[in-house]
C-alpha cells in the first residue's frame, strides 16, 4: 500500500486541472519551472553584481573580464563622486569593493567600472548571430536565499536600433503660432520641470531656440527633441515686450511629465528614465525591474547574449547584444587602458 | 539462445512503453523539468510562430489602434469588442509585411469584448491561421501559450510582439495568462502550441499576472451576430409618457406635458396627480419614472390620476423617447409587461 503512495501523488500532479489557478511556482518563470535552470543560476550568481552610488543602490552590472571589469547602464551613473561607487557580488567574495568609471559608451548606454583586481566572470560569450524570436533567455537578477538569481522569457521582437525619444523642456504649447504671431506661446509650465528651473512663465512666446527662429510649435518641438536629455540649449523668448535669454537643460519626457503619464505607462509601473535612443538592441519578456538593468542575459547554456539596459514598459525589455558589447569593449580599450594608469 | 518468457513480456512492455514516454511532449508535463524540455518548448515555438506573425495584424481606427488576427481566406478578422467598436465604422488593416488593406468593424459584444472586422478586398495570398471552433471547451490549467500583439501600438521596425506563457485561470468567456499584455495588444491573439487561435487579448490590470483573454466559446456563442451585427437583437429603447412631474403626497403631481407625447394624446394634462400606473400605486416623481423605464414602447397602460379632487382613469399607449410606437407586440411578449428584454442574449 506504501508503494502505491507516490503514484497517486504523481497522478494528482500531472493533472491540475481541478485547480483553481496556476499556482505561482509552475508560472513562467516560477520556482519549478527556474529550478530547470540551475546551471546558469550558477553562472549568473558569479557575474551579477550589485551597484551602489554612495549608500544608493542603483542597479546591478555584470563582471565581464578576468581582470576586474565590470558593465552597467550609464546613464544611472551620470552623477557619481570618485572614490563613492562600490560593489557587491556572491562571485566576488563578502566583501564590498571600490570602483572606479573608467570609460562611457552613450551609444549604447553602457558604463565600464574598474574593481581593480581578478576576476571570474564564468560565462562564455554567445555567438554573434540574430536569434530568432521565441528563443529562450535568462536575466541574472538580485537573488537571496529564497529567490532564485534568474529569470526567464523568451526574445520577443526584432534586434533593432531603438530610435532616440529625445530631451524635453518641460513646457504645453497650447496658445498661438506661427509666422504672424512671431512665436509660440507657453501655456502651462510643468512644475519643477527644466524650463520652470530656468525661469519660464505662461504666456511667455519662444521664437528661438539656439538662434534659430521657430515660430510654428512642431518645428519648436523637432528641434527641441534632436538633442538627448542633459542637453543645455538656449532658449529666446519674449514676455511683455521684453527679449531674454535662457539657458534650459533638457530633461527625460517621463520624469519632466510624472504627473502626465500615459495610461500604457500608468500600467507598467517604474520604468528605465532612459529607455530610448539605443544602436542596437535585443528585446524580450522577462519581467524585471528598473533596477535589474545592467545585468547579464544568458541563452539557455549560460552563454552571454547581451546585457539588459532598459524597461521601456510592462511588456517590452532591452538588453545590448554581446557582440556590441564586446566591440565597445575593443574601441573603448585604449581609454580603458588610460584610465587604469596602463598607458 | 533461448530467453526465458518473462523476458520478452518484460522487452515487449519497455518497447511498447518508450513511444508513450516520448509522445509526452516536454509542454504537456507539469513543468519543464530540464534544460532540454525548455529548449524542446522553444522548438515547438519556433515551428508554428511564423505563421502565427504572419496572421497576426495591427488595426487602424481614427486616431486609435489596437491588434487582431485573420482566420479566413474571406478576410475575418477576430479582435475585440472595444477595438473593433461600433459595427460599420472604417478600419485600416495593417498585414505584419506593412500592407495596408481596407475594412470595416462588424459585430461586437460588450460583455464578453469580442468583436469582428471584414477586410473589404482581401488578397488571394491573405495569411491566416486556424481558430478553435469549441463551443465549450477551454484551454487546461497550465496550458502553455503564445501571445503575438502590437503593445503601444504599430511598430514596423520592431514588428509584433510574441509572449510565451501558461494559462492561469479561465472562465467560460474569459482566459487568464501570465503573458504580460499592454494597450494596443488589444485584439491580438493567444495561440496554442499548435498555432491555432484560442483566445482574443481583452484587458489587464495593472499586477502583472492579471492579463485577460476572450474565449473562443465566447465568440461561438455569438458568432452570428457578431458576423452580421443587424442579426443581433436590437436593444429595447425604454418607454416614454411625456411628463415632468414633482413630489406629491398622493403621488405625482403633473408639472408640464410634453406637446404629441403619449401623455398629452391620452389627455392627462398640467395639475393632474398621478397616483397609479396599472394598479400599482405611484408615491413618487422617481417612482413614476422608474415603474414607465420598465415598460416597453407600444405597451397600453392604464393610468388613474386625480384631477381637482376627483379620480379619473386614462388609458395610454406609450412610445418610445422619439415619439416611435413599435407595431403591436406579440402575444407572449405582452403577457410578461414590464420584463425587460436582454440585450444580445447575455448567459
Amino acid at each position: 500500500m506504501k508503494q502505491l503512495l507516490p503514484l497517486i501523488i504523481l497522478l494528482a500532479g500531472l493533472s491540475p486541472v481541478s485547480a483553481a489557478s496556476l499556482d505561482r511556482s509552475l508560472r513562467t518563470d516560477g520556482k519549478i519551472v527556474l529550478e530547470a535552470l540551475n546551471d546558469v543560476a550558477d553562472i549568473a550568481k558569479k557575474c551579477t553584481v550589485q551597484i551602489y552610488n554612495g549608500a544608493r543602490f542603483v542597479g546591478l552590472g555584470t563582471v565581464i573580464s578576468e581582470d576586474g571589469l565590470i558593465v552597467a547602464k550609464n546613464s544611472e551613473y551620470s552623477t557619481v563622486r570618485e572614490g563613492k561607487v562600490r560593489v557587491t557580488g556572491s562571485g566576488l567574495g563578502p566583501r564590498i569593493l571600490s570602483a572606479r568609471v573608467v570609460a562611457r559608451d552613450i551609444p549604447h548606454d553602457l558604463v565600464i567600472l574598474d574593481i581593480d583586481r581578478d576576476t571570474e566572470p564564468g560565462f562564455e560569450w554567445a555567438e554573434s548571430k540574430e536569434a530568432a524570436h521565441g528563443t529562450w533567455v535568462v536575466a541574472g537578477v538580485m537573488g537571496s536565499t529564497r529567490a532564485s538569481p534568474v529569470r526567464c522569457g523568451v526574445l520577443s521582437a526584432n534586434q533593432r536600433t531603438i530610435k532616440k525619444a529625445g530631451g524635453v523642456i518641460g513646457v504645453i504649447l497650447g496658445g498661438k503660432d506661427g509666422e504672424e504671431f512671431g512665436g509660440v506661446e507657453v501655456t502651462e509650465v510643468a512644475k519643477d520641470g527644466p524650463a520652470f528651473k530656468a525661469g519660464v512663465k505662461k504666456g511667455d512666446v519662444i521664437f528661438a531656440i539656439d538662434d534659430e527662429e521657430v515660430f510654428v510649435r512642431q518645428k519648436m518641438i523637432d528641434k527641441v527633441k534632436s538633442h538627448d536629455p542633459g542637453t543645455a540649449i538656449k532658449v529666446s523668448l519674449k514676455r511683455g515686450g521684453k527679449e531674454m535669454e535662457l539657458e534650459i537643460t533638457l530633461g527625460y519626457r517621463n520624469i519632466v511629465y510624472a504627473d502626465m503619464k500615459s495610461r500604457n505607462d500608468r500600467m507598467s509601473g517604474k520604468v528605465s528614465v532612459r529607455r530610448t535612443g539605443f544602436q542596437s538592441a535585443l528585446q524580450h519578456e522577462i519581467s524585471l525591474g528598473p533596477s535589474d538593468m545592467g545585468g547579464p542575459l544568458f541563452d539557455l547554456e549560460g552563454r552571454l547574449v547581451g546585457i539588459n539596459i532598459a524597461k521601456a514598459n510592462r511588456v517590452e525589455f532591452y538588453a545590448i547584444p554581446a557582440d556590441a558589447i564586446r566591440q565597445v569593449l575593443e574601441e573603448k580599450a585604449d581609454e580603458i587602458a588610460v584610465a587604469r594608469g596602463e598607458k | 539462445m533461448k530467453m526465458p518468457k518473462h523476458i520478452y513480456t518484460l522487452a515487449a512492455l519497455v518497447a511498447l512503453a518508450q513511444p508513450l514516454v516520448a509522445a509526452m511532449p516536454a509542454w504537456e508535463k507539469e513543468a519543464p523539468e530540464t534544460v532540454a524540455d525548455l529548449l524542446a518548448i522553444q522548438k515547438q515555438v519556433q515551428k508554428v510562430l511564423p505563421e502565427c506573425m504572419a496572421a497576426t495584424v495591427t488595426l487602424q481606427m481614427g486616431g486609435s489602434s489596437g491588434s487582431g488576427v485573420i482566420v479566413n481566406k474571406e478576410g475575418l478578422v477576430l479582435t475585440a469588442g472595444h477595438v473593433s467598436g461600433k459595427p460599420g465604422r472604417a478600419v485600416t488593416v495593417v498585414l505584419a509585411d506593412g500592407r495596408r488593406l481596407k475594412g470595416k468593424a462588424l459585430g461586437m459584444h460588450k460583455g464578453d469584448d469580442s468583436g469582428m472586422v471584414q477586410i473589404s478586398d482581401p488578397p488571394k495570398d491573405l495569411p491566416i491561421v486556424d481558430f478553435d471552433k469549441s463551443k465549450e471547451a477551454l484551454p487546461k490549467i497550465g496550458q502553455w501559450v503564445i501571445s503575438v500583439g502590437n503593445p503601444g501600438g504599430l511598430d514596423s521596425d520592431r514588428g509584433a510582439v510574441v509572449r510565451v506563457g501558461r494559462v492561469i485561470a479561465t472562465k467560460f468567456n474569459t482566459i487568464r495568462t501570465d503573458c504580460m499584455l499592454l494597450g494596443g495588444d488589444s485584439g491580438g491573439p493567444l495561440f496554442d502550441f499548435n498555432g491555432v487561435v484560442i483566445g482574443i487579448h481583452s484587458r489587464i490590470s495593472s499586477a502583472q499576472d492579471q492579463n485577460f483573454h476572450v474565449s473562443m466559446p465566447a465568440f461561438q456563442k455569438e458568432w452570428k451576430s457578431l458576423v452580421d451585427p443587424s442579426s443581433a437583437p436590437q436593444p429595447v429603447k425604454p418607454a416614454f409618457l411625456g411628463v415632468f412631474t414633482e413630489d406629491h403626497e398622493k403621488g405625482a403631481l403633473v408639472l408640464e406635458v410634453r406637446d404629441d407625447s403619449p401623455a398629452s394624446k391620452a389627455g392627462i394634462e398640467k395639475d393632474d396627480i398621478i397616483q397609479t400606473i396599472d394598479g400599482n400605486d405611484v408615491k413618487s416623481a422617481t417612482g413614476l419614472t422608474d415603474a414607465i423605464r420598465k415598460l416597453t414602447p407600444g405597451k397600453k397602460i392604464k393610468v388613474t390620476l386625480l384631477r381637482e379632487g376627483k379620480e379619473k382613469d386614462v388609458e395610454v399607449l406609450l412610445s418610445d423617447r422619439d415619439g416611435n410606437v413599435p407595431s403591436p407586440p406579440k402575444k407572449e411578449d405582452s403577457e410578461k409587461p414590464g420584463e425587460e428584454k436582454k440585450d444580445g442574449g447575455q448567459d
